[in-house]
């Protein structure tokens, strides 16, 4: 018992929090310097100064880049065409081919994207050095990030992974001690005593209410020990929060024990329900990047709103005035999916 | 040499002595109960001689071969009906003996036949194809049984085998014991209902671990009690009795 | 000697059909994580909502936003003049990212200096954010030096010392459109397979124990390895199944390529398989509890082979600890290899490494597993 209810979730966060990290790092790049000049050579030190990048390579041929890139041994090489300086020199246009390894689309978007920024920003370079001897201006920007500033990617996915773990956590105990209380017998024998059914209900839920909210301190603690997790919002107003989704979650795993005749089938069955509830909550993917029709479905996951919610209260402070669609919408899940299940329960108890 | 043989057979976990040096002998074609309470180490007893678990010390043969050594010879000549009659919920009665038949290695004819038998015998003909988990508790007892008896095994083992089964069925399920008793096996019965040991040829009271008294059950009441009336619960308290004197 | 391993298979195979939610996992899951992944799911990144404030209301600050607006990257959601309720929007989330222009935008470059644009960018989904940084770096570059090419041109100049930019050319190979469902069908397939071989085996192990039926076969002339693969063999059948189906439906229906040779595919699948058959049955071992048994596997084959396999998370972004950790994943060198295979048509002669790593691993596996089921039968 002790396991599920105190390792398993710090190991999920610590799995989750680690290694689910949209960050591009370490990137191992080849550079394929056609020209040799000073120019090029200027370019390269920014590439191999730059943190991003790990410049793993220094090619002497084209055709060296497919052996390198199937055997994933770079994510991406440049190539400096001959001429470069000749034609940076001329205030002709010069080309550098970026190519990037696209299985992994995600990350080949990304590392394009720090390219084009490095590059921009040599570019900036070179032109602040000659502007000096011109009158023209350039545009700066100057970017202030919000709520993240070190774009750690584990700010953001820790909020929503806390939910993730909660989900898992309590739909799994519930569903399965439930069940194996009908499976062992157990449960009969309480049915046969003088005990009310909604008291039987409550006194088998509420100890997985305790475990839950338990396991939420647990687990924004050791998110803010470990991952640095802010959290800029109310407490209280979380818990509340975490109550109403409990609530779900532990009427879902009621229903679930209904509907299982073995621990087996209670664990397969709250399986299924996890996996999409998981893709579709936004915690790993904007919903808003998904189909109109995909998006309308994600209004029916109660952890897409208890996401969103934990990330605007630990992250943004967020308060009801802002956060309360999402605690309207769990509110009406909470009471409907109680109701539901608790009727369910009684008829089978009967 | 179709018997039972056990001398000084230990069993410990760990620091706890489940069977502490037990010594009995089961002649072929008897029918011997061992009788304890709860934890007294029957079942200990009872895995021990079908090879599910090894003994810590002691020796014991069944049916010649050696419990310690020749495990796997065992296996082939016993039958097993264990504590929650084990059969597969989810497969029918058919399936259920079909599979225990293949695993006993039989061909498909002698299969065919003992698995008409072993339905005969049940009173399941007919209902070869429900259910096992839909059957009522009697009809479960005997098919455990059958499958325990599908391979004509020389030594049947019982763990408990009319727990939770109504004193109807009890009746019959000892009926077949005595049947097959007569044909020659060697039945091994641990209960720790009084009344169902009584049926036995011989029994042992196990407490603790250990054999506090051995014998036929008229044996053990005259000698533990004085009178052949008593019942075997006055032989077990009186035996205990005379145990926590020692 | 009658073979003893076709009843206990026949068993297993009644124990799933008549349970039919271990099929709907082997089956029906891969099909909806199918969908999801392939229609749902996505990390790119169009439409960021962002707002500017103009402040300098001139045609050339309407010359920048109608190039933010004309870009398929981002969704002008607001336009202002006052930063009037600025933190609100980023706040609400309403937008990502603001832009401010200063008011003396056009005056400044005009005159030939520096003009700083402010950005506001919501920093919570990094990704985004880093994202967005990025199309926005860009279209201040072009912007910029479109100014000063313009300029130079009125000025008549040809540059000596020439500052048009460095443009880039981005290819991209194996999967030119950047699709990201290519990227995480072929790894579905090990997650799929991870989560049958593990969870389930170990699940129906624990189950006799826990039912008492595994005792029953002990006492009989069935010996423990033939137990085993009477058990496992169904499981692998499914697996294989499994595979066929992402087959069939990844090239068939989300049209990811399959370029390298599938007998070779199935043959590392079964490699595979055996892996994550033996880690359920080590697992069963550690427990005879179902309820630990799960939760054993989901942590220690499922979420690894989700999170650290590098199916959807780059292993090179996450911390070096983490990196070692994930070299004790099988999923990452079946990964590699899936990938391979299906995008890039690599063969044994690239992959050997990974196909070497995964043989060790079914051979340690199975090891570890004999060792310990001599060990608890005794």
């Amino acid at each position: 018992m002790l396991f599920p209810i105190f390792v398993a979730p710090v190991i999920q966060l610590i799995l989750f929090g680690y290694a689910v990290t949209t960050d591009i790092k370490h990137i191992s790049l080849a550079i394929l310097d056609y020209d040799r000049t000073h120019e090029s050579r200027r370019l390269i030190s920014s590439f191999s100064q730059s943190e991003s990048f790990n410049l793993d390579f220094h090619l002497n041929s084209y055709e060296e880049i497919d052996g390198l890139l199937q055997k994933g041994k770079i994510q991406a090489a440049v190539v400096i065409p001959r001429k470069f300086e000749r034609n940076l020199k001329k205030g002709a246009q010069t080309s550098l081919q970026v190519i990037s390894d696209g299985t992994d689309a995600n990350s080949a978007t990304i590392i394009m994207s720090y390219i084009s920024q490095l590059i921009a920003k040599h570019s900036e370079n070179i032109l602040t050095e000659t502007r000096r001897k011109r009158t023209v201006g350039i545009v700066i920007s100057q970017p202030r990030v919000w709520y993240n500033p070190n774009l750690k990617s584990s700010v953001y996915m820790i909020p929503g992974v806390i939910c993730l773990i909660l989900l898992i956590t309590t739909l799994l105990l519930t569903s399965m001690a439930i069940t194996k209380e009908r499976e062992m017998g157990t449960l009969e024998q309480l049915i046969v005593s003088p005990i009310k059914p909604w008291e039987l209900i409550i006194g088998k839920t509420i100890p997985f209410v305790l475990i839950g909210l338990f396991d939420v301190v647990l687990i924004i603690s050791a998110g803010k020990l470990i991952f640095d997790v802010p959290v800029r919002g109310s407490l209280l107003f979380l818990f509340g929060v975490a109550l109403l989704f409990i609530l779900t979650t532990l009427s879902l795993g009621l229903f679930i024990s209904t509907i299982s005749r073995t621990q087996q089938q209670a664990m397969i069955t709250a399986f299924f329900f996890i996996m999409p509830a998981m893709l579709l909550s936004g915690i790993f993917s904007p919903i808003e990047n998904m189909p109109r029709i995909i998006q309308h479905i994600t209004l029916l996951n109660p952890l897409r709103y208890f996401s969103s919610a934990v990330r605007g209260i630990l992250l943004k402070g967020n308060d009801i005035s802002i956060l309360w669609p999402q605690v309207l919408a769990l509110f009406i899940f909470g009471i409907a999916a109680s109701v539901f299940s608790s009727l369910r329960f009684r008829k089978y108890l009967e | 040499m179709d018997g039972i043989e056990v001398k000084n057979l230990t069993k410990k976990f760990g620091q706890f002595t489940a069977v502490n040096r037990i010594s009995f002998a089961v002649k072929k074609g008897e029918i011997f109960g061992f009788l304890g309470p709860n934890g007294a180490g029957k079942s200990t007893t009872i895995r021990m001689l079908c090879g599910i678990i090894r003994p810590t010390s002691g020796t014991g043969s069944v049916g010649g071969f050696s419990i310690d050594t020749q495990p796997e010879e065992i296996k082939k000549i016993i039958g097993y009906m264990s504590q929650r009659f084990t059969l597969y919920q989810d497969l029918t009665v058919e399936e259920n003996i079909d599979f225990y038949g293949g695993i006993h290695g039989l061909s498909p004819s002698t299969k065919k036949e003992r698995g008409k038998w072993v339905l005969k015998m049940a009173g399941l003909t007919g209902r070869e194809n429900s259910l096992t988990r839909e059957l009522a508790g009697g009809w479960k007892q005997r098919l455990s049984l059958g499958c325990a008896i599908l391979h004509r095994p020389k030594i049947l083992f019982l763990d408990e085998p009319t727990a939770s089964v109504d004193p109807v069925s009890r009746r019959d399920f000892w009926y077949l014991i005595y049947q097959l008793s007569e044909e020659g096996t060697t039945v091994f019965v641990t209960s720790h209902y009084m009344e169902e040991v009584e049926r036995c040829h011989r029994l042992a009271i196990l407490y603790s671990g250990k054999i506090i008294a051995e014998g036929s059950p008229k044996e053990l009441k005259t000698k533990f009690t004085g009178s052949e009336d008593s019942t075997l619960e006055d032989v077990f308290l009186s035996a205990i009795k005379k145990r926590k004197k020692q | 000697m009658r073979n003893r391993i076709i009843p206990l298979m026949r068993k297993e195979i009644l124990h799933i059909l008549r349970d039919p939610r271990t099929l709907y996992l082997a089956i029906i899951l891969p099909i909806i994580l199918l969908i999801l992944f392939g229609y749902a799911i996505t990390f790119d990144v169009k439409h960021i909502p962002i707002g500017i404030v103009d402040q300098d209301n001139s045609s050339l600050s309407r010359d920048f936003i109608s190039r933010v607006k004309g870009s398929e990257y981002f969704e002008l959601l607001y336009l202002s003049n006052t930063s009037a309720g600025l933190e609100n929007l980023l706040d609400k989330g309403r937008v990502k990212i603001i832009l401010v222009i200063p008011h003396r935008f056009s005056r400044d470059l005009s005159k030939g200096k520096d003009t700083a644009l402010q950005l506001l960018i919501d920093g919570s989904d990094n990704n985004m954010a880093q994202i967005s940084l990025g199309y926005i770096s860009r279209i201040i570059q072009i912007f910029s030096s479109n100014i000063i090419r313009e300029k130079l041109n009125k000025q008549g100049a040809i540059l000596k010392a020439g500052i048009p930019p460095i443009d880039v050319k981005p290819r991209v190979w194996y999967n030119p459109d950047l699709r990201s469902t290519n990227f995480i069908v072929p790894g579905l397939t090990a997650v799929v397979m991870m989560i049958l071989a593990a969870m389930s085996t170990s699940l129906t192990i624990a189950r006799e124990w826990e039912i008492g039926t595994m005792e029953q076969l002990i006492a009989t002339p069935a010996k423990p390895y033939e137990i085993i693969i009477g058990k496992l063999l169904p499981y692998f059948f499914l697996g294989i199944v499994q595979i066929s189906l992402i087959i069939l439906v990844g090239t068939l229906l989300f049209r990811v390529p399959l370029k390298g040779n599938i007998f070779f595919l199935f043959c590392v699948s079964a490699v595979f398989l055996i892996c994550g058959l033996g880690i359920g049955l080590l697992i069963s071992t550690i427990t005879r509890s179902q309820q630990l048994a799960f939760m054993l596997s989901m942590l220690f084959t499922f979420l690894p082979s989700f999170l650290l396999s590098g199916f959807i998370f780059p292993i090179s972004s996450m911390p070096r600890i983490i990196q070692f950790f994930t070299y004790l994943v099988p999923a990452k060198y079946f990964l590699i290899v899936l990938r391979g295979i299906f995008l890039k048509g690599t063969g044994l002669l690239t992959l050997w490494p990974e196909v070497i790593s995964l043989f060790i691993f079914a051979s340690l596996i199975l090891l570890a597993c004999a060792r310990r089921l001599k060990l608890t039968l005794e």
